[in-house]
């Protein structure tokens, strides 16, 4: 049986993972960013930072081996994406699915500890900002960790 | 269905057709995400824009950056059967029957599929073999300068290592094809 949340949540966050924004209307200025948090004049994204609103650049692109934890950040996001959405499918075996989603939430976690740790550094003298920092790419992944939770919940039912 | 090799094919097709992956994309302004699809087919994109290009290319030597596709030397661009007709064979043709053989052979859950996905394998081996071996004796005629066999590790780019990746995943294809009696 196919696992729709599963499959939705995988969605999610394949557009975290390359996604920065989509224009809703233009003329009103209407759009849905996937950034995670913003510090300044920096936005912060699973694939880099725009500088200014305008000039994008990514860690992926430095020399090895400065690139390996925005390697493991953007890897990270697009395997879970990835195992979502196969574990979900129709025709898996439910022990693999298991071990998927198991895999998956695993891998969220270590995403929310790793920029956990990066807002509460920004945050330190005053805990209130948090709300002014995180943006809707922060909220985007605690559904998809939620629909992960949900998806693995209903394959112990099964 | 075998996932791993549908998988191994649109990672196949995104290495044959793309000069890099659009990361942050931008949707409603237009961009280019392949410049010899715009150069010679005048595929362009008008309604995405990205603000970081993962690059994708095999190997970067000086100016001259290698792909699947052919070559981008300065600001010019050649295909590989402009360049050496044993290139554009090795590196292009058989990444295309790769990308082909390997949806086809997914879908297929019989001994026809795993055939189609050992060729798969074999012909990605083929073509990291070519690349580590066969560029560097031939550098001279192919790129116009002598490459040593040291060198061609020392420049190697991500395209390099999606394709041994695309390999592993072939190999783990091969061997969890499901096979119906």
């Amino acid at each position: 049986m196919t696992r729709k949340l599963g499959i939705i949540g995988g969605l999610i966050a394949f557009a975290l993972a390359i996604i920065s924004e989509i224009s809703i209307n233009p003329a009103e200025d209407w759009v849905i960013d996937f950034k995670i948090f913003t510090l300044a004049d920096t936005e912060v994204y699973f694939w880099g930072y725009i500088l200014n609103e305008n000039i994008g650049f990514s860690s992926m692109l430095l020399q090895f081996p400065e690139n390996i934890l925005a390697l493991t950040i953007w890897i990270s996001i697009i395997l879970i994406g990835l195992i979502l959405i196969m574990a979900s499918t129709s025709k898996v075996k439910t022990l693999n699915s298991k071990l998927l989603y198991k895999i998956s939430i695993l891998l969220l976690c270590y995403l929310f500890i790793l920029f956990g740790i990066i807002i509460l550094i920004q945050i330190i003298t005053d805990i209130t900002q948090v709300f002014y920092i995180i943006d809707l790419g922060f909220y985007l992944t605690i559904i998809v960790l939620i629909l992960n939770i949900i998806t693995l919940k209903l394959v112990k039912k099964e | 269905m075998n996932k791993f090799g549908f998988l191994l094919g649109i990672f196949t097709l995104i290495l044959v057709f793309l000069q890099f992956i659009p990361l942050g994309l931008n949707f409603g302004v237009g961009g280019v995400s392949s410049s010899w699809l715009l150069t010679y087919f005048g595929v362009s994109n008008p309604v995405l824009s990205s603000f970081v290009k993962f690059p994708l290319e095999l190997i970067t030597y000086g100016d001259r950056q290698i792909f699947l596709w052919g070559m981008i030397f300065g600001d010019e661009l050649y295909l590989w059967f402009e360049i050496n007709i044993l290139t554009f064979i090795f590196l292009f043709v058989i990444s295309i029957l790769i990308a082909i053989f390997s949806i086809i052979g997914s879908k297929k859950e019989n001994s026809i599929g795993k055939k189609l996905i050992l060729f798969s394998l074999i012909a990605y081996i083929i073509i990291i073999l070519y690349l580590i071996i066969g560029i560097p004796i031939c550098s001279q005629e192919i790129l116009g300068i002598q490459f040593g066999y040291i060198d061609i590790f020392l420049n190697l780019n991500y395209g390099f290592y999606i394709l041994i990746l695309n390999c592993i995943l072939a190999l783990v294809a091969y061997l969890k094809h499901p096979l119906k009696e």
